[in-house]
């Protein structure tokens, strides 16, 4: 059912993308806007594009005796992971490339975000974007087991790590249906792994801002800038892992991966106004105790029914 | 096209505010119009484009405000407000010097201009006594004050300089480190303890045993007085081990500058006249800035707008139903429990308003708040005050904070102080006083 797409589609995927990360900023800007009781107008759409133009005519900084190689390409990566993550995310029936190992591929690529993160916060050499960039590493730990059982459980339901298979085997029935455990905690560890409220400690304001904290120009926009990437990248692959990709009634299958998508990214942007954020102190120990567990029962059950099925 | 000029005329002013001793009133009067305007708030210089003091006296920051100019990347601008009532004619200056393209060039080029000759001076004077940015004066001076006092790499940096700015070893912009080195190859240029190199001419961190009999890196980091969400003029010296606070001092950051608590005229005889400086609105004041911390702006915001309707003039009636809204999901938020519950925890014996868990005390601020509005219908709540003597609380605040601080994560700490918001203005009253008086 998805295919791939012919090669020039790999110059598409990136500018969708990045609709989609314009969308989820302006969407936060319009919620930041009703909180401080403002009016929201259409023109709030375009309040991400003038805050990235500020940040592009910026001087940028730098620190004594920075890593400034890797302080620079941790930035980078943020944004080149979060490209790279979506090029298995099939839009409709088309993806850039269905990896048979698609779902190995996407976990990958938010992998390297741990590294690029803790880099930005090591190589400004500086201790609050330090503790921040560690403060990430906590996360990860924290976040990425039953964030990997939960891909593992969508595999299981397929048979397969390949997304265009896991789309075909919702055919029927939507995996959000038959194991919302592992939904749910794709969920939350999406907005862990974008370091998105409420697991935005790494980028904390009782750090003034974590990592970024050195960040200044054009090096801070694109860190921000990857941020609302991966947002993103994450909302738009819940839908072909849990919410049966393209299929629905009427529209066309594109139009259904691009609703879905957009409908995961609107819960995930809106969280931020309801919750403070977690320390991570804290949490680690809930993951671990509790998340974990969970996850594993989810996937012995799935397990089991695919099993006598 | 001048594509650049185009962008650089519609830059969006980031104002990082800077809050002295005093400077409440136009701090409340800035937030307010940061809000209403929607500008972004800068968590520190390095993000800011524009530099705002809310303080009632001329100087006494400078040499903060200065080290933080430095940090400010262009284009930018400073201005300084000592008037509540000036706020917004002074912001709208700053905001169009910001897009003033001749002038900001001009700053510009200057800085460069600058950079390079520090560099210049830096190598004539590295070729003159030394090699490069090679510390080994550094090193002996490690060496000397043994492992304690030694500045770790971290300490360095500028920009714990900027947000933080009263580093003992100063926030340098990135392009004036010369002198930095200077000062510090002249300061021990006796104690020449072998050519060891250290990177970008900085001391490596020093380590120390933590809590687990571990040797691990110590950091010194200084928070205050010039952070977000933080009492104006508190200084708290941290001496950090991971995220983890080992050792703690307070300072209190004046006009004249830096005193220990125990200098301060209040608390001690009880100034009878610092009682009025309590009311709801000062308690939204100390929730929004507790929610902030917390992590949770778009609450924080709410409690922002309610706290400056309040201070308007409002009446109970007008804003009950928002502040219902709002303090049902405050309080009702386990997350926010969950990040508070168990810190900051005080027991007897102190006065009633700190008692407790930092959960104890914003709930206890949440109930004031709603008995304040649940009265009173048609009056002006904001005008309200409770009786109490702030000041005395302050400085038993200030007495207890480095024992509770000691042995939790950064982020603890910041949700601690925060819980306990001492209120330095009313502390530090008498002595204003005293100085405009004698």
């Amino acid at each position: 059912m998805v295919e791939n797409a012919p090669l020039w589609s790999a110059l598409v995927a990136p500018v969708l993308l990045a609709m989609l990360a314009w969308t989820a900023a302006a969407g936060s800007a319009a919620l930041s806007a009703r909180a401080a009781g403002l009016p929201v107008r259409p023109g709030i759409l375009s309040t991400p594009v003038w805050q990235a133009t500020s940040l592009l005519v910026q001087q940028r900084r730098t620190t004594q005796a920075a890593d400034t190689l890797l302080w620079r390409l941790g930035g980078a990566a943020v944004a080149v992971a979060a490209t790279l993550s979506v090029l298995v995310v099939p839009l409709g029936g088309y993806a850039v490339s269905d990896l048979s190992v698609g779902v190995v591929w996407f976990n990958a690529m938010e992998i390297v975000v741990w590294a690029a993160l803790w880099l930005t916060g090591w190589g400004s050499n500086s201790a609050l974007p330090l503790v921040a960039g560690y403060r990430f590493v906590a996360q990860g730990m924290a976040y990425e087991l039953p964030h990997m059982f939960a891909l593992i459980t969508a595999g299981l339901g397929a048979g397969s790590l390949q997304v265009g298979r896991i789309v075909e085997a919702q055919a029927d029935v939507w995996f959000v249906v038959w194991m919302p455990v592992a939904f749910v905690i794709y969920l939350l560890s999406a907005l862990a792994m974008a370091f998105w409220s409420p697991f935005d400690q790494p980028l904390a304001r009782d750090l003034g801002g974590g990592v970024a904290v050195e960040l200044s120009g054009v090096d801070r926009l694109v860190l921000i800038a990857g941020r609302y990437l991966l947002l993103a990248a994450a909302s738009a692959m819940a839908v072909p892992l849990f919410l049966g990709g393209g299929g629905g009634p009427v529209l066309p299958a594109w139009l259904w991966s691009v609703i879905k998508t957009l409908a995961v990214l609107g819960v995930l942007v809106w969280a931020r106004t309801r919750v403070p954020t977690v320390r991570m102190d804290r949490f680690t120990e809930v993951s671990w105790m509790v998340l974990i567990p969970l996850a594993l029962v989810q996937a012995l059950v799935v397990a089991v029914i695919v099993l006598v099925r | 096209v001048d594509l650049r000029g185009f962008l650089l005329r519609r830059t969006r002013p980031r104002p990082f505010v800077v809050t002295a001793v005093g400077g409440r009133h136009t701090r409340l009067a800035v937030e307010r119009l940061l809000r209403l305007r929607g500008w972004h708030e800068a968590l520190t210089a390095g993000e800011a484009n524009m530099l705002v003091l809310c303080a009632p006296s001329p100087h006494g920051l400078d040499d903060v405000m200065d080290r933080l100019w430095d940090q400010v990347p262009g284009p930018r601008a400073r201005t300084h407000i000592i008037d509540a009532n000036d706020a917004g004619r002074l912001l709208d200056t700053a905001a169009a010097t910001l897009v003033e393209l001749e002038l900001q060039r001009d700053d510009i080029s200057a800085r460069y201009a600058n950079a390079a000759a520090t560099d210049s001076g830096h190598d004539l004077h590295a070729g003159h006594a030394m090699s490069g940015h090679d510390m080994d004066a550094h090193a002996g001076h490690d060496m000397d004050r043994h492992d304690m006092d030694a500045h770790p790499a971290h300490d360095m940096d500028e920009h714990a300089g900027h947000a933080m700015p009263e580093h003992d070893t100063g926030g340098h912009a990135g392009h004036d480190m010369g002198g930095h080195d200077m000062s510090a190859h002249g300061g021990h240029a006796g104690h020449d303890m072998g050519a060891m190199q250290m990177p970008g001419g900085v001391a490596m961190a020093s380590r120390a045993e933590d809590r687990d009999g571990l040797k691990l890196d110590q950091l010194h980091v200084t928070l205050g007085p010039a952070l977000p969400d933080w009492p104006a003029g508190l200084v708290v010296r941290l001496t950090l081990q991971g995220d983890v606070v080992q050792e703690a001092q307070v300072a209190l950051r004046t006009s004249s500058g830096e005193i220990s608590p125990a200098e301060s005229p209040g608390g001690a005889g009880g100034h009878d006249d610092q009682l009025a400086s309590c009311g709801p609105v000062e308690r939204l004041d100390s929730l929004q800035r507790l929610l902030f911390v917390a992590g949770w702006p778009a609450a924080g915001m709410v409690a922002r707008r309610l706290r400056d309707d309040l201070a308007a003039g409002a009446s109970a009636s007008n804003v009950r139903d928002q502040y219902r809204a709002w303090s049902r999901r405050v309080r009702q938020s386990r997350l926010l429990r969950w990040s508070t519950d168990g810190i900051g925890l005080l027991g007897g014996g102190l006065p009633e308003e700190l008692r407790g868990d930092a959960t104890a005390r914003w709930k206890r601020w949440l109930a004031e708040v709603d008995a304040a509005l649940s009265s009173a219908d048609n009056d002006p709540v904001g005008t309200r005050f409770w009786g109490r003597n702030v000041a005395s609380a302050a400085r038993t605040a200030l007495d207890v904070l480095p024992g509770l601080l000691i042995g939790r994560e950064l982020a603890a700490a910041r949700l601690i102080v925060a819980s306990l918001d001492p209120d330095i203005d009313a502390l530090l009253a008498g002595r204003h006083e005293a100085m405009t008086h004698g």
